[in-house]
């Protein structure tokens, strides 16, 4: 059994007397340690499935295994500890709390964990070691990027899930990122999974999954991932 | 811009739907906010209003005219067809005694004329119609001890009868009414009784005895378009009062003549009357004289026959006496003789027998010679012989004749002694009858003194009657004479003084009600403000969030070419549209529903029908328009700053306000002691400074309107434990004059323990603008007051005394005339004299007015002693029983007027304070309320603003709780924060509100206890609670998905 594990995973959203599947019957499979993306064109349900996978939302109907455990069936109280223990997330805007400087944004996610890493630890890690005392204000993008990097990696997730996290960024800082990613992935054999919808960059992944219209398209693995820094887009 | 409306309206529907509990928020808080202020704002008018068209509809006169001799037809003709004079009443009032539960209470009596002013408000029953009817004031005194149907009897409470003042006494009552010339429970002042009106009675005119009127009650022209309780109304009864003045002195002309014609008439007949009973007294005291003569001469001649008899008696005596003597003489003379003759004849005796011897010795001699025989014998016997019986014979003859002489004397003497018994026995009764004439004459004579005694004092009474009698008819002449004399010397100069022109504010209640009326604008002016700046302050920050929140939208709208205009107006609309229905609703129902609870509550202590509370347009339109005048400004404002972004800035998120290091992280002794939420929680409450600010603003508005209320209300019922349980502790208080028959009843009582007599006398103290009704408080005996009223000083509790010389006033009349420790009281008596006592201290006291002072120094100012009126007891049987019968014994002493038993006192003070409270109690309900949605509407804003970090946080696996006590512990400390200032403001609040709205005669307990620190803090810590028990659950609801999406 995969680490990761879709089974006919369907999310209907109902607005008015239009029903939109956002996922019909996604099934997919990622091993343990993988870094994958997730590519498809805007309202393919990479977003749905994502969030279904962190625990912010749930499927109507379909399996989901994380790690031998049905997230599907998971409570309301359990979902939030499944959040708070096994999964990081990183999304496009960051989502900093701008009113606590990188290194408290870490603690703010260390603080409710079991095993947390040491923050200043995980900033250096990130590359931030001089920018711990700063605003997310006074951050670049990346930066900032990689400070929401550094608060998700500080949980020791089981999974690091990222929603577009270069989207904001510009070309080179969106490498670094994904460098960055890709190397918490090796480094940390932490299973890594990143949705764009560039898939330009689908040859870095040990896994890439392509959705389209809410169900997944095609899944292949990769055996031979490219670096970050030979890939031009 | 039509197509381009059509679909903005649908916008703007839309917006509504989607934002129903921020629309639902701004509504409620503008409904609350515009309600409260509007219908409180409202009720002081409404409640002028209300009682303008009570006495509009009974025809409250506008002046009240009083003449010290009364009006005559005449006189009123002259009113009535003066110009200006819609109408003029003549009326009578009379002060009476009324006789209830063995007490006499003093019932002012007043006409009733169907077509005049002042008609009584029937409430039940109805109104007299026959002249021994009458109508009752529905007070709660009448109402108590009578009702419809009884028969009620007056008395004169003075020198005059009842028929001085009435035609008849009895009246039946046939209902209860209320009178437009009282508007509260004060019944006025009396001369007679306990010297206070206990309740008023109307009956038909017809029913009083004197022949003028005693007032006038006039109706203006000038008036009848104009409204009661306008500067215009009292302009133009004050503009009529020279008018009135004039027509006064013309008829007080014309009444001097009548009068002076009269009573010069009167005094001739009085002068001839005297000089008839000059003349009459003259000839009386003539023929008494005389007769006195006649009597003094009867004595005279009484008297001399008295002496005349007297000598008479005396001589009679005399003669009697004499005769005696005589008779007694001739006894003597006849007993000697007697006794002579007793001699002789025993003399005469001796002779005989000496006669028988020698006869015996011749016989002897002679038988002896005849024995001789003739023939022997010698010649010279014979011659012997012969010679002795010649001898015998003449000697026989002799002694013969001698016994027959000495028989015949014997016979003599027998006769002779049996005649001087008879004389002997006619003396001794002669003896006894002169001395039974001398008794009886005496007896006689004394009679006959006494009776001339008797009659000489007969005749000393008379005549000392006779002086009395002239002295006192003369001086009764003189009298009659002199009042003759005094009649014309003040005839001559007869001034019937001026006419006494009212206006309404001598009516009882009339002005206090404008007073208590201005009293609520005040409270309507500081608490439904400052109720109604907290809410429009909280809409403000609502609407201003609103915007903030929706600068893609915005950004969207001014992309896809609308005009900045056409956005600007969009979030006028929803903040308007909101306001106003807000403002509409709130309006609608706060001005009829605080102004009717409010008047209903004040009529504890007001006395007319019904509640008027028409809507105030202007009022509400004002209203309305501040209100969604302040939300459409909010959203300009908060729009202003958003406008002169391109759109494209504002389609993206607005830059999160940055994080910023706050002052305490510079005190690293303090940062580091924090743990990691406190530093979080620290830095989030400074980051949004101006949030910050209007939350602490408004929650401590929230809480300083709940302690103030609190504390008004206790201010309100704390005097009455402090007034009658601290101050004052006597138990009973007995009105009476001079009266030794309630002292000793109160003295006898076992029920009594203590008592004190005490002199009261209402004085008035006047300052620039006011005159205040002030009692005058003399206790007797100053060591025995502390038992009954505790002198104290107000701030510091120090116990003060009544020293010689000075006075003491009570803390409220200090400060309602200015006057402190060190100044000199002013006040004048009923006869307007002035006095002066210099004050030594002022004295915690919550009910009335009064000066304290020694009898010592009593005696000083006013220069006599005071007349003991008043009798303060403690009792030791505080039962009903007790007390009735005590009543019912002081009730049958003469000179007693009332008794009060402090329970009673209590329980109607309270009664009275218990419409304030209730008043409070709106307001702290309404504080209440708005501190529930004021703090509902922050939390959620607060919520609202900051959606995107909270899903962070539930995204990072925060629990539920953990969630909340992120936010909440936030809300918290500005909770607490705002309670804390809320203290301060609340006491600043409560002291404003309490300076503003003290009747004169009440002092409200200005403490502030921390209960009501607890209460307000405490129920600002409530609402927090309960706020973020309900915003917890929307916290729970928070779609992270959903919140993070929406930058995208």
């Amino acid at each position: 059994m995969a680490f990761v594990c879709f089974e006919d995973v369907m999310k209907i959203y109902k607005m008015g007397d239009v029903t939109i599947r956002a996922s019909d019957g996604v099934s997919f499979e990622i091993e343990q340690g993988e870094f994958a993306v997730i590519t498809g064109p805007s309202g393919a349900g990479k977003t749905t499935v994502l969030n279904i996978l962190g625990g912010m939302d749930v499927c109507d109907a379909g399996k989901i295994l994380v790690d031998d455990r049905r997230i599907d069936q998971l409570s309301r109280k359990q979902l939030v500890l499944y959040r708070r223990n096994d999964v990081g997330f990183v999304f496009q805007f960051y989502n900093l709390i701008q009113n606590l400087t990188a290194r408290e944004n870490v603690e703010l996610a260390a603080q409710i964990c079991k095993e947390p890493m040491d923050p200043e630890e995980v900033l250096r890690a990130v590359g931030l070691q001089d920018r711990m005392d700063n605003f997310p204000a006074g951050l670049s993008g990346g930066e900032q990027q990689r400070v929401a990097i550094a608060r998700a990696l500080a949980k020791r997730p089981k999974l690091l899930l990222c929603d577009e996290p270069t989207g904001a960024l510009d070309y080179n800082t969106g490498k670094n990122i994904l460098q960055l990613l890709q190397d918490t992935s090796r480094n940390y054999k932490m299973t890594v999974i990143v949705i764009t919808h560039n898939s330009a960059i689908t040859p870095i992944a040990d896994r890439v999954i392509r959705f389209k219209n809410g169900r997944v398209q095609s899944m292949e693995r990769n055996m031979h991932p490219e670096d970050i820094r030979n890939i031009e887009w | 811009m039509n197509k381009h409306t059509h679909a903005f309206g649908l916008g703007i529907w839309r917006d509504i739907r989607k934002s129903l509990p921020r629309f639902l928020s701004i509504f409620a808080i503008v409904a609350l906010g515009t309600g409260f202020y509007a219908g409180v704002a409202a009720s002081a008018g409404d409640m002028r209003m209300t009682v303008r068209e009570y006495l509009k509809e009974q025809k409250l006169a506008d002046l009240h005219i009083l003449s010290p001799v009364g009006l005559d037809d005449e006189e009123l003709r002259r009113l009535q067809e003066t110009d200006g004079v819609t109408q003029a009443t003549g009326a009578y009032s009379a002060d009476m005694l009324l006789e209830v539960g063995g007490q006499s209470a003093v019932c002012k009596l007043l006409s009733y004329d169907e077509r005049g002013l002042n008609q009584p408000y029937i409430t039940e029953g109805r109104l007299p119609q026959a002249t021994d009817e009458c109508v009752l004031d529905n007070s709660s005194f009448a109402m108590q001890n009578f009702k419809v149907g009884d028969t009620i009897r007056f008395f004169s409470g003075d020198d005059n009868d009842t028929g001085y003042y009435l035609k008849q006494d009895t009246f039946t009552v046939v209902g209860l009414a209320n009178d437009p010339r009282y508007l509260n429970f004060q019944r006025g002042s009396s001369k007679i009784g306990n010297g206070s009106v206990s309740t008023f009675a109307v009956v038909p005119w017809e029913a009083f005895a004197p022949e003028v009127y005693t007032e006038a009650y006039l109706a203006l022209d000038s008036t009848q378009d104009l409204q009661a309780y306008t500067d215009v109304y009292d302009m133009a009864v004050e503009d009529f009062i020279p008018t009135a003045e004039a027509v006064g002195k013309d008829c007080v002309a014309y009444r001097t003549q009548k009068i002076r014609q009269e009573q010069s008439e009167e005094l001739d007949e009085a002068e001839r009357a005297y000089n008839d009973g000059l003349a009459a007294y003259q000839q009386q005291i003539a023929e008494a004289q005389r007769q006195l003569a006649a009597g003094e001469a009867e004595y005279e001649a009484g008297a001399a026959a008295l002496a005349q008899s007297e000598k008479d008696y005396e001589a009679g005596i005399a003669e009697g006496q004499k005769k005696l003597e005589d008779a007694q003489a001739q006894l003597i003379a006849g007993q000697q003789a007697y006794d002579e003759g007793q001699a002789q004849y025993n003399a005469g005796v001796e002779q005989t027998q000496i006669l028988q011897q020698g006869l015996a010795q011749i016989q002897a001699q002679a038988q002896g010679l005849q024995a001789i025989p003739e023939e022997l014998r010698t010649q010279e016997q014979q011659a012997l012989l012969e010679q002795l019986l010649n001898r015998q014979t003449q000697l026989q003859a002799q002694y013969d004749g001698a016994v027959a002489a000495l028989e015949q004397t014997k016979a003599e003497l027998e006769a002779s002694g049996q005649q001087l018994e008879t004389a002997k026995q006619q003396l001794q009764a002669g003896k006894a009858e002169l001395q039974q004439e001398k008794l009886q004459g005496q007896r006689e004579l004394e009679a006959a003194k006494r009776q001339l005694a008797d009659s000489k004092t007969q005749l000393e009474q008379a005549k000392a009657r006779l002086e009395q009698t002239q002295a006192e008819k003369s001086q009764e002449l003189e009298q009659a004479r002199q009042q003759i004399e005094d009649g014309r010397e003040q005839l001559a100069e007869l001034s019937l003084g001026n006419w006494y022109i009212f206006d309404r504010g001598q009516f009882q209640g009339y002005a206090s009600l404008d007073e208590d009326a201005g009293r609520l604008e005040l409270i309507a002016a500081v608490f439904p403000v400052f109720f109604l700046l907290v809410a429009l302050l909280v809409c403000l920050t609502t609407m201003t969030r609103m915007v903030e929140e929706q600068r893609t939208e915005i950004g969207t709208y001014i992309a896809l070419g609308f005009h900045a205009g056409a956005v600007v107006y969009k979030y006028m609309i929803y903040g308007a549209s909101a306001a106003l229905l807000g403002s509409v609703c709130g309006t609608l129902v706060g001005m009829k529903l605080f102004p009717i609870i409010i008047i209903n509550t004040y009529k504890i202590m007001h006395c007319y029908p019904g509640v008027t509370a028409p809507y105030d347009a202007p009022v509400m339109l004002l209203v309305t328009l501040v209100a969604v005048g302040v939300t459409t400004v909010a959203a300009l404002a908060a729009l202003a700053p958003a406008m002169r972004n391109r759109p494209a800035q504002l389609m993206r998120p607005k830059a999160p306000k940055e994080g910023k290091r706050i002052f305490l992280e510079r005190i690293p002794f303090l940062w580091k002691r924090f743990n990691f939420m406190a530093k979080i929680t620290s830095r989030n409450l400074f980051r949004y400074k101006k949030r910050m600010l209007m939350t602490v603003v408004g929650i401590s508005g929230c809480t300083a309107l709940i302690i103030a209320g609190f504390a008004l209300r206790s201010s309100i019922n704390a005097i009455i434990p402090l007034q009658y349980g601290e101050i004052s502790t006597y138990d009973m208080m007995t009105v009476y004059s001079e009266s030794d028959g309630v002292m000793r009843v109160l003295q006898d009582s076992d029920a009594v323990s203590e008592t004190l007599r005490v002199y009261n006398e209402t004085v008035t103290v006047d300052t620039a603008d006011q005159g205040y009704q002030v009692t005058v408080f003399v206790p007797e005996d100053t060591r025995l007051l502390p038992e009954m009223l505790r002198l104290r000083r107000y701030d510091t509790g120090e116990g003060l005394s009544l020293p010689d010389g000075y006075a003491v006033i009570n803390e409220k009349l200090g400060m309602l005339t200015g006057l402190s420790e060190q100044d000199a009281v002013c006040f004048t008596d009923e006869d307007n004299q002035e006095y002066t006592v210099p004050i030594s201290g002022m004295n915690e006291q919550y009910a009335g007015n009064t000066i304290y002072m020694s009898a010592e120094t009593y005696r000083h100012v006013f220069g006599k002693a005071p007349a003991y009126n008043t009798v303060l007891c403690i009792m030791t049987d505080h039962s009903r029983q007790a007390k009735d019968t005590l009543a019912a014994q002081l009730a049958g002493q003469d000179g007693f007027y009332a008794v009060n038993f402090s329970d009673d006192l209590r329980e109607s003070f309270a009664d009275t304070m218990s419409s304030m409270v209730y008043v409070v109690l709106i307001m702290i309900l309404m504080a209440a309320m708005l501190a529930l949605v004021v703090l509902y509407n922050l939390t959620n804003i607060n919520i609202g603003e900051r959606i995107r970090e909270i899903a962070t946080l539930k995204v990072l696996g925060f629990k539920d709780r953990e969630v909340a006590q992120y936010v909440f512990r936030e809300n918290a400390v500005l909770t607490l924060l705002g309670a804390a200032a809320g203290m301060a403001l609340g006491a600043v609040l409560h002291s404003f509100i309490l300076n503003t709205t003290e009747p004169d005669m009440v002092m409200f307990y200005h403490g502030i206890s921390w209960v009501q620190f607890v209460w307000g803090v405490g129920l600002t810590v409530v609402f927090s609670a309960l706020v973020s028990f309900i915003l917890y659950f929307k916290l729970k609801r928070i779609d992270m998905v959903e919140s993070l999406k929406s930058v995208e």
